[in-house]
């Protein structure tokens, strides 16, 4: 594996779009993934994450961008280049016909790396005991543990993820995220897209957001809080007279007797203050943190997918 | 460099598929009914040598050069390429270093190869049985390697087709059907006046043993062998996979 410094950019997409006719899949995506990150790129199904993905890997050719890896444009570098890459992309595929072990010998054929790396990857995502068997008897976590595997037969510093969990079971998505998770302390820079929001927050210290072929929002996930404020949940006797004193906060009236304002904590009481002495009963008071859930719909409900 | 690594990994594939017993089986197949023909088969039997060889050729030609060799490329170009098609490995494959180009040249020479040991074990075959049909005279070989190694050679176009449109299309019904249409097609134009058949590339083996044509057929295979595999790899290269 190459060193690679931190802080360097590992992969940078630059205005890319992918037009099929009329349907423009891709617009003017740009994204920027350092070393040692690990990138969620999140996008509701249909969103524009794995068209992008394809482009990523050459699958596809883009209408219009750049994608540069480790500093080099994919276009003019593309063997070198993607052999310091590893990829999943869409769902986990293998020769069913052949043993896991085969599988990946077959892999280790056309990346030409020593022998010995594919013991190496079979005890790393933990598939010794069932290398000798064929792929067909594996289940759908056996055969995503065995295509991540092959991603890392070649001592990739970047792995890219299509939607790694689908289809796994509660343990096995636990597991791929603790994987996830140790994967930087091996210099291993990760790229993981997901429409489980969940599952990007627990394991990505960078996000990108795509909806509807477009970015909406690039970087860590402490800005993307910071960007909205917490809702405050107010229960009132006169919601009309309520929303009259609270203009200031544009409130909404989410039910008959309670509204709803973006506030902050040290606000709080003076709002129920100015409640009180108009002498408007309050009964309740809730101070809210918007998901990431909350947030991504936030983010994506003006761009529909 | 990269087409021996591609080459070494899809030969690997094959592993635990029928592709080997698919090429060896028919033309051992052939051989045993050629047993069963020239001893047991009334106007078959008690045969001059040259007699023998006229019958054996005038078989294989209309067997092998006319329907076995068309048919086998079908399926094992199907096999080979559908392999891909199956789970997602296409873009499993087209992610590693190796070129779309080595990759689709790979898959051609694999085709050959196993088409090439077919042909192989035919010729094995017909030796040995004009060996024990004619107690052991010197088997015609002119006529042996015509109908298997210049039969295999004029296929040759058939296979970097098969590729191609295997290639495109996910169903193995597809190259199966073209190379059941194909054959059918070269039945009537190989026999045709005129020269109809240079077009029909499932002609060639056959017509390769037709005299006048062998040195036109020869040629002509050479030439629409490069040109079908230049356009399909550049169609394989530039093809979006979705």
């Amino acid at each position: 594996m190459q060193t690679t410094p931190e802080n360097t950019t590992i992969l940078e997409i630059q205005n890319l779009s992918k037009q099929y006719g009329t349907i423009q899949a891709v617009r003017d995506v740009s994204l920027k993934i350092k070393q040692g990150e690990i990138y969620g790129f999140l996008g509701a199904n249909g969103a524009g994450k794995t068209t992008t993905i394809r482009m990523l890997m050459g699958l596809i050719k883009p209408s219009k961008g750049e994608i540069r890896l480790f500093g080099q444009s994919l276009v003019t570098h593309r063997a070198q280049l993607l052999a310091r890459v590893g990829a999943l992309v869409e769902t986990p595929s293998a020769y069913t016909h052949l043993t896991g072990y085969e599988n990946l010998e077959l892999t280790r054929r056309l990346i030409a790396v020593p022998k010995n790396r594919i013991n190496a990857v079979l005890s790393q995502v933990g598939l010794q005991d069932a290398a000798n068997r064929v792929v067909r008897e594996y289940s759908l976590g056996m055969k995503g543990r065995l295509a991540i595997a092959a991603a890392l037969l070649g001592e990739p510093e970047l792995l890219i993820l299509d939607e790694p969990t689908n289809g796994l079971d509660p343990s096995g998505i636990r597991e791929i995220r603790d994987f996830l998770r140790s994967l930087p302390k091996q210099g291993v820079t990760v790229m993981v897209s997901s429409h489980i929001l969940s599952e990007i927050e627990q394991v990505a210290s960078t996000i990108g957001i795509i909806s509807n072929g477009a970015m909406q929002f690039e970087g860590a996930l402490a800005t993307l809080r910071a960007r909205f404020q917490n809702r405050l949940r107010i229960e009132v006797n006169n919601t009309k007279q309520a929303m009259q004193i609270l203009e200031h906060f544009s409130p909404a009236q989410i039910e008959p007797n309670i509204l709803e304002l973006n506030a902050e904590k040290p606000q709080i009481a003076s709002i129920n203050q100015l409640l009180v002495e108009a002498k408007i009963e309050v009964s309740h008071l809730e101070l809210t943190r918007l998901s990431l859930e909350q947030i991504f719909l936030e983010i994506t409900k003006e761009n529909p997918s | 460099m990269m087409l021996s690594r591609t080459i070494s990994a899809e030969s690997y594939k094959l592993r635990r598929t029928p592709a080997l017993l698919l090429a060896a089986s028919v033309p051992l197949l052939i051989c045993v009914l050629y047993l069963l023909l020239f001893n047991f088969a009334g106007s078959y039997r008690n045969l001059s040598e040259v007699q023998f060889w006229e019958q054996l050729l005038g078989i294989s030609n209309f067997l092998w050069n006319t329907l076995m060799l068309q048919m086998g490329i079908a399926v094992l170009g199907g096999l080979v390429v559908g392999i891909e098609h199956t789970e997602n490995q296409w873009k499993t494959l087209l992610t590693l270093p190796p070129s779309r180009v080595s990759i689709y040249l790979a898959k051609i020479l694999v085709v050959a190869g196993l088409v090439l040991f077919g042909s192989m074990v035919l010729l094995f075959g017909l030796t040995l049985v004009g060996l024990l049909q004619t107690n052991f005279a010197t088997p015609h070989w002119t006529g042996i390697f015509d109908i298997t190694i210049r039969a295999w050679f004029t296929a040759l176009p058939l296979m970097a087709l098969h590729v191609w449109y295997s290639s495109r299309f996910k169903s193995f019904a597809v190259p199966l059907g073209l190379g059941f249409a194909g054959t059918l097609t070269a039945m009537f134009t190989a026999n045709a006046d005129g020269l109809i058949w240079i077009f029909v590339p499932w002609a060639y083996p056959s017509t390769d043993l037709i005299a006048k044509y062998g040195t036109l057929t020869l040629g002509l295979s050479s030439v629409v062998f490069i040109v079908v595999t230049a356009l399909g790899a550049w169609d394989f290269s530039r093809r979006d996979m979705q």
